[in-house]
C-alpha cells in the first residue's frame, strides 16, 4: 500500500510556514518517509498571503509542481478566507486545520472535515511567542501530526530538542501536545 | 586523451624576434652626466637597459625599440635620443 | 561515523558539498535565488567548520576575477550566482575556461529581465553553452550535493582541467527542502584528492604569463585542444561517476538518466526540475498502455550525443522540452538534439516544446497533453510549440 499525503499551508508572511513545513519534513523523514517542502516565493513580505506545500510519501518524490489537490489544508489566519479561497482543489472529504476559536464560522458547502485549533491561545499559554507575537504554526502542526499519526511523540521531541535550546524546545513541545489534545480522531 | 595545453608563455628573450631594428632613434648615454640613479633601468619597458658593476646603465641595442622613455625619465639629462638616419 | 540524512534545500545541499569538498576560497556576490548557498557557507566558515576564505567582492565580475586568480595558484575555488549575476560575470566565465582553471560554480537558474522575475527558466544557464565550461543540470537536492563533490574531481583531473558548473532551477530546487544523504567527511576525503594536488598555473619558482598575445595559428590549436579535452572529459565524468556510485550507492556513470526507455516508442527529453514531472507522466501513460519513456539530460556539455543516438535507434518519436529559447531560432535543447540526430543520419519524428519560460510551472499534465497531441497528429514536427500551464500560446 502506498502512502501519499499532500498538504497545502496558507498563511501570511512572517507566520513561519516555511520553517514549520521543513520541520515537519525532518520529523517524517526520520520515520523513514520521503518528504518535500516547497515554498512559493514571489513578492510576499510580512503580512502578505503566502503558501507552502508539503508532500509526504513512502516512496521517493519526483514531482515538484504546486499542489493543486491537497488532502489537507492548513490555514494560519481565518481572515484569509475573506481574500482567497484556501480550500480550492481540496479533495473530497479533505481535512482543513484552521487557526480559529470555536465561535469563528467557517462555511463550506463540501463535505470537508474542518478542525478548529485555537492556536493563538495555545501559543500564548505555552509561552510560545516571538517578540510578543504568538507562533501559530506550531500548534497547527501539532494537530496535523495527530491526524497523520506517523510520527511518535519521542521523535517529535527529539527533532524539536535538536533545533532549539531547552527552554524554547519545552515551549514548542507543550504547544504541540496541547494542540494534539484538541483533535479527535474518528 | 590529448594533453591539456595552457595559454601561458614562459619568460624569455624576444618571442617576436630581435626588436632593435624597429628603432628610428636610439638612446645614447652620456656617462659624464649620469648620477647612477637607475631610473632608466627601472622604466625601460623591454627591458633593454642593464646596469654594470659600477651601477652605470648600458643599452642593449639588439632589443631597444628606441621608445625614448629612458631619455624622458632621466633626471640629469644624461640620455640623448639620436636619429638612426643621420 | 555513520552517514546522516538531513532535510535540506538544494542550496543548502550545495553548501554541504562545498564543506565536504574542503573548498579553500569562496569569492561571491549575493543574488536571489543563489544567496542562501553562500550564506550557509559563510556560517560554516564562521563556526570553524570550514577553513576557507570568503571574499566579499563588489560584483559578480569581480567574484569570478578573484576565482580565476585563486584557482591559478592552485587553490580549490568555488562560487555561485544566478541570472543577471551570471551575465555580469560572463566575460570572466569564458576567461576561466580558456585559462583551463578548475573552478567549480553553482548556477541557480533564474529568468532574465526585463520585466523583473526571480523564478526559474534556463535562459541564463544556456548562455554558457559554448563557453568551455563542463555543465551539469541536476533535478534534485541530492544530485546537487553529489555532483558538486564530483565536480571538483572532474575539474582538477590533469587531463580535463576545465571549470565545472552545476545548475538547478530556482526555488523548486534551490529552496525546496527534501531528504539528502550526506557522505561522512572521511568518505569525502577519501574520494577527493587534497587541493594540494591541484596543478598551479602560477608558480613563483617557475614564472609564467597567462593569456599573453599569441600567434593566431597557435591560438587556433589552443582552441581545438580545449574542444578535444572537453569531449574527452566524458570519460572522466563517467569514471568519477562510477567511483562515486561505488562509494555512495548512487551511480553517476552515465551522462543521462534513462527512465523506462528500453521499449519506448516515444521518449520525452528534458532537463532540470521538470524531469520529475516527465517521469511521473511516463508512469501514468504506461498505466494506460502507452510505451513512453523519459530521458533526463544531466550532463549538458559535453553533450551526450552517443546516448541520444542510442535512444533514437529504438524510439520513433522524441519530444524535447526546452526551458530556454534561442530567439530567432527555437528551443535550445531541441536544436542540440536535432543536430545530433542529423549528424548521425537518424530521421525520426521530433517535437520542439517550449515550456516553463519565466518560471511558469510545467506539470505532469502538460507532458501528457503533449503526448496525446503528438500521437493524434495535432502538433507539427520541427516547429516550436509553446505551452503554458496546459494551454498552447
Amino acid at each position: 500500500m502506498t502512502y501519499k499525503v499532500e498538504i497545502r499551508w496558507h498563511g501570511r508572511g512572517g507566520h513561519g510556514l516555511v520553517s514549520t513545513s521543513n520541520l515537519l519534513c525532518e520529523m517524517v523523514v526520520r520515520k523513514g518517509y520521503y518528504a518535500q517542502s516547497i515554498p512559493i516565493f514571489g513578492a510576499e513580505r510580512r503580512g502578505a498571503p503566502t503558501q507552502v506545500f508539503t508532500r509526504i510519501s513512502d516512496s521517493p518524490i519526483r514531482k515538484r509542481s504546486e499542489i493543486k489537490n491537497p488532502d489537507i489544508v492548513i490555514v494560519t489566519d481565518p481572515s484569509l478566507f475573506n481574500i482567497i479561497d484556501p480550500l480550492h482543489g481540496l479533495v473530497d472529504k479533505g481535512i482543513v486545520i484552521v487557526n480559529a476559536n470555536e465561535s469563528t464560522e467557517i462555511s463550506s458547502e463540501n463535505n470537508f472535515k474542518i478542525i478548529k485549533v485555537n492556536a493563538v491561545e495555545i501559543s500564548l499559554e505555552s509561552g510560545l511567542t516571538v517578540g510578543g507575537i504568538p507562533v501559530v504554526t506550531i500548534p497547527l502542526m501539532g494537530a496535523l501530526l495527530k491526524i497523520l499519526g506517523i510520527v511518535d511523540l519521542k521523535t517529535v521531541e527529539e527533532v524539536i530538542r535538536e533545533r532549539w535550546r531547552p527552554e524554547i524546545a519545552e515551549r514548542n513541545i507543550k504547544a504541540l501536545k496541547m494542540a494534539s489534545e484538541v483533535v479527535e480522531i474518528g | 586523451m590529448g594533453e591539456v595545453m595552457y595559454p601561458v608563455t614562459e619568460p624569455g628573450e624576444g618571442a617576436a624576434g630581435k626588436t632593435g631594428n624597429w628603432r628610428w632613434q636610439k638612446p645614447i648615454i652620456i656617462i659624464d652626466k649620469c648620477v647612477k640613479c637607475g631610473l632608466c633601468w627601472v622604466y625601460c619597458p623591454e627591458p633593454a637597459i642593464y646596469l654594470d658593476k659600477m651601477g652605470y646603465p648600458h643599452v642593449n641595442y639588439e632589443w631597444c625599440k628606441g621608445c625614448g622613455i629612458c631619455a624622458h625619465e632621466c633626471p640629469s639629462k644624461a640620455i640623448e635620443m639620436v636619429s638612426e638616419y643621420e | 561515523m555513520s552517514r546522516t540524512k538531513l532535510v535540506l534545500t538544494g542550496n543548502y545541499a550545495s553548501a554541504y558539498a562545498v564543506l565536504h569538498s574542503k573548498v579553500e576560497i569562496v569569492p561571491a556576490y549575493p543574488i536571489t535565488p543563489q544567496t542562501t548557498i553562500v550564506e550557509k557557507i559563510d556560517e560554516f566558515i564562521e563556526t570553524g567548520m570550514l577553513d576557507a576564505t570568503m571574499v566579499r567582492v563588489e560584483s559578480e565580475h569581480s567574484a569570478m576575477a578573484v576565482a580565476i586568480g585563486a584557482s591559478a595558484v592552485g587553490v580549490r575555488t568555488y562560487t555561485a550566482t544566478s541570472s543577471h549575476g551570471l551575465l555580469y560575470m560572463y566575460e570572466n566565465l569564458w576567461w576561466a575556461a580558456n585559462a583551463r582553471l578548475p573552478i567549480v560554480a553553482t548556477f541557480v537558474t533564474r529568468t532574465l529581465g526585463p520585466p523583473w522575475n526571480i523564478w526559474s527558466d534556463h535562459q541564463d544557464f544556456m548562455t554558457l553553452r559554448d563557453s568551455g565550461w563542463i555543465l551539469f543540470m541536476v533535478k534534485d537536492a541530492q544530485e546537487a550535493y553529489d555532483l558538486t563533490i564530483q565536480a571538483f574531481k572532474i575539474a582538477e583531473n590533469p587531463d580535463v582541467r576545465l571549470p565545472v558548473g552545476i545548475a538547478y532551477d530556482a526555488f523548486v530546487i534551490s529552496h525546496t527542502a527534501e531528504p539528502v544523504e550526506l557522505l561522512t567527511q572521511e568518505e569525502a576525503d577519501k574520494f577527493l584528492p587534497s587541493p594540494r594536488a591541484i596543478q598551479p598555473l602560477l608558480d613563483v619558482d617557475k614564472p609564467y604569463s597567462i593569456g599573453n598575445l599569441p600567434r593566431a595559428d597557435y591560438h587556433y590549436i589552443l582552441r581545438k585542444n580545449l574542444w578535444e579535452n572537453i569531449l574527452d572529459a566524458k570519460k572522466a565524468i563517467r569514471e568519477v561517476g562510477r567511483e562515486y556510485g561505488e562509494l555512495s550507492g548512487r551511480d553517476y556513470s552515465s551522462l543521462v538518466e534513462e527512465y523506462k526507455c528500453e521499449d519506448a516508442d516515444t521518449v520525452f527529453i528534458s532537463m532540470g526540475a521538470m524531469a520529475g514531472e516527465g517521469m511521473d507522466a511516463v508512469d501514468k501513460l504506461r498505466d494506460k498502455g502507452y510505451k513512453v519513456g523519459h530521458l533526463t539530460i544531466r550532463t549538458y556539455r559535453p553533450f551526450p550525443d552517443h546516448e541520444i543516438k542510442t535512444i533514437a535507434e529504438n524510439a520513433k518519436r522524441l519530444i524535447v522540452f526546452s526551458r530556454a529559447l534561442s530567439n530567432g531560432k527555437g528551443g535550445i535543447l531541441y536544436d542540440d538534439i536535432a543536430s545530433t540526430l542529423y549528424r548521425e543520419g537518424q530521421r525520426i519524428e521530433t517535437y520542439d516544446i517550449i515550456a516553463g519560460l519565466a518560471g511558469t510551472e510545467v506539470s505532469e499534465e502538460d507532458f501528457m497533453k503533449i503526448y496525446y497531441d503528438t500521437r493524434s497528429g495535432k502538433l507539427d514536427t520541427g516547429k516550436s510549440i509553446f505551452i503554458r500551464r496546459g494551454e498552447y500560446v
